[in-house]
């Protein structure tokens, strides 16, 4: 008994000096947690993601849960039987049509892959398949980055110039590199994180690329004059500058990206159409407003092309 | 306090809130999708019942699950946020009739919209964003107002449990 009472007054004292370490520790280990790099932040929560949210899988979306609309109760009349077969012969016509929905997207991502892919062939680049987040669930910093319009005069119905995508450093994306659709130019990566970036719109005003028009006169395609496309103000469209005011452009010429080596991005990547042509009496160089060929607010399916070789870490970086 | 049972409480409630029904408990309010918060109900039944060091640790596991529960926000920020709320509830309770559910709701109300509110300024501004004062206040508190609701009927399923849990008359509040 005596043993026993020792022992239980033991562990009591053990128990409250750990009690003391941890109530001592624990806010200097959340202090540390906070000041840890959100790059880090987010790895840790994909590997806890399995703990927290077990059910959870990217084919949800894709799945048809056929079992559940047909669940039925015991046997029952002959009469009742057949209409229930009848039921279940309508559900899974329906779940084929949905399926078919389905694959139809799926085969849609895989042409555009393949015509990106035939485009490029021959060609030392790669292309990673990515997709566009909803700004809501695209993480901290994407969501402090909406909020942070507010206070800046952004109003509700305001363009978004910026962007977020599900592969990062863990897909070896790089910053600069660009993300596309079939139709054209979506944007540059901007910041990568390990698994999610960030990618400026071509609409962004901080966005500048190289871009050359490519004019099409009676039939034949030449290649125009070299500009500077960058986002316009309002975040809508896209201008560009420095086109010569003796060059031959007219509203509806192609703006693709320059083949000039000074370039940063591949060449020939379809920017856009030149929606508007102005020029002032006394000015030297054209005003083109051109209209984004692939619009972010409508893609969800995006690529993001990348040398083949991931380039050497000693590469400037790609800052536009 | 049984520890152990604590964290299968704690299990329970993060797939009840997380994983068998991801959204699956929210109500759309005024435009935004009000989830309880049941992780810090647990946490506020142990402040009302147990020793104040020991809410202490358990608040700031809870709040580091909460943490990881979320898509967004800082590490870490929860669970200091828990640890501290429900450290000065524990120290605050001896002159509340804890039993009552119109002091649980209160409380609940009370502190689940104080820690959501601070939680939403302190990630924006940790984000180097401008933070949405007004609109965080309105969102944390239909987010507090849910979790009251439902706060008396946990604590009661809580009470329960007092015998496996550990807890003594006097934490009842029947001396305090």
């Amino acid at each position: 008994m005596v043993f026993l009472a020792r022992r239980s007054r033991r562990t009591a004292a053990h128990r409250g000096s750990w009690q003391r370490v941890l109530f001592a520790a624990l806010p200097f280990v959340a202090l540390g947690l906070l000041l840890m790099p959100q790059g880090a932040t987010d790895r840790l929560r994909l590997w806890v993601s399995p703990v927290f949210s077990p059910l959870q899988n990217r084919t949800e979306v894709a799945a048809l849960d056929i079992a559940d609309r047909m669940r039925r109760a015991g046997p029952t009349s002959p009469q009742a039987e057949a209409a229930a077969t009848r039921q279940d012969v309508a559900t899974l016509e329906n779940a084929l049509a949905e399926a078919t929905g389905l694959l139809n997207e799926k085969e849609q991502i895989i042409r555009d892959l393949g015509r990106l892919q035939a485009d490029l062939d021959g060609l030392p680049f790669r292309l990673t398949p990515a997709r566009l987040l909803a700004p809501e669930i695209a993480g901290g910093q994407a969501a402090a980055r909406l909020s942070e319009g507010s206070g800046k005069g952004i109003r509700k119905g305001g363009a978004v110039i910026v962007r977020r995508i599900d592969r990062g450093a863990r897909e070896a994306i790089e910053r600069g590199e660009p993300v596309l659709v079939a139709a054209g130019l979506v944007g540059v990566v901007d910041e990568v994180g390990p698994v999610t970036s960030t990618v400026r719109l071509t609409t962004d005003p901080r966005t500048n690329l190289m871009v050359q028009i490519i004019t099409r006169r009676d039939g034949q395609w030449r290649a125009g004059p070299e500009g500077v496309a960058r986002g316009s103000d309002d975040g809508t469209a896209v201008t560009v500058q420095g086109i010569p005011r003796t060059a031959d452009v007219a509203v509806g010429d192609f703006v693709v990206t320059s083949a000039s080596p000074e370039s940063l991005l591949p060449p020939y990547l379809i920017v856009g159409r030149v929606a508007q042509c102005d020029l002032k009496p006394a000015a030297l160089f054209h005003t083109l407003v051109v209209e984004p060929r692939a619009s972010a607010a409508d893609a969800r399916e995006v690529y993001v092309l990348a040398p083949e070789v991931p380039s050497h870490p000693s590469r400037p970086p790609a800052r536009r | 306090m049984r520890w152990l049972l604590v964290a299968i409480i704690a299990c329970v409630l993060v797939m009840l809130q997380g994983v068998f029904a991801p959204g699956g408990l929210a109500i759309e309010m005024d435009g935004h999708p009000a989830q309880p918060d049941l992780l810090l109900t647990l946490g506020l039944f142990l402040a009302f019942f147990f020793p104040p060091r020991e809410v202490f640790v358990a608040g700031w596991f809870l709040g580091l699950a909460s943490d990881l529960m979320g898509n967004v926000g800082r590490l870490g920020l929860k669970a200091l946020l828990f640890c501290l709320v429900l450290y000065l509830v524990s120290h605050l309770r001896g002159n509340l009739p804890r039993q009552r559910a119109t002091v649980q709701f209160a409380v609940a109300l009370v502190t689940v919209f104080a820690i959501h509110w601070v939680w939403h300024l302190a990630t924006a501004t940790l984000g180097g964003a401008w933070p949405p004062v007004l609109r965080s206040a309105e969102i944390s508190f239909l987010d507090a107002l849910y979790t009251a609701v439902l706060a008396p009927y946990l604590f009661w399923m809580l009470l329960l449990l007092r015998s496996p849990l550990g807890l003594s008359a006097s934490a009842l509040g029947k001396r305090d």
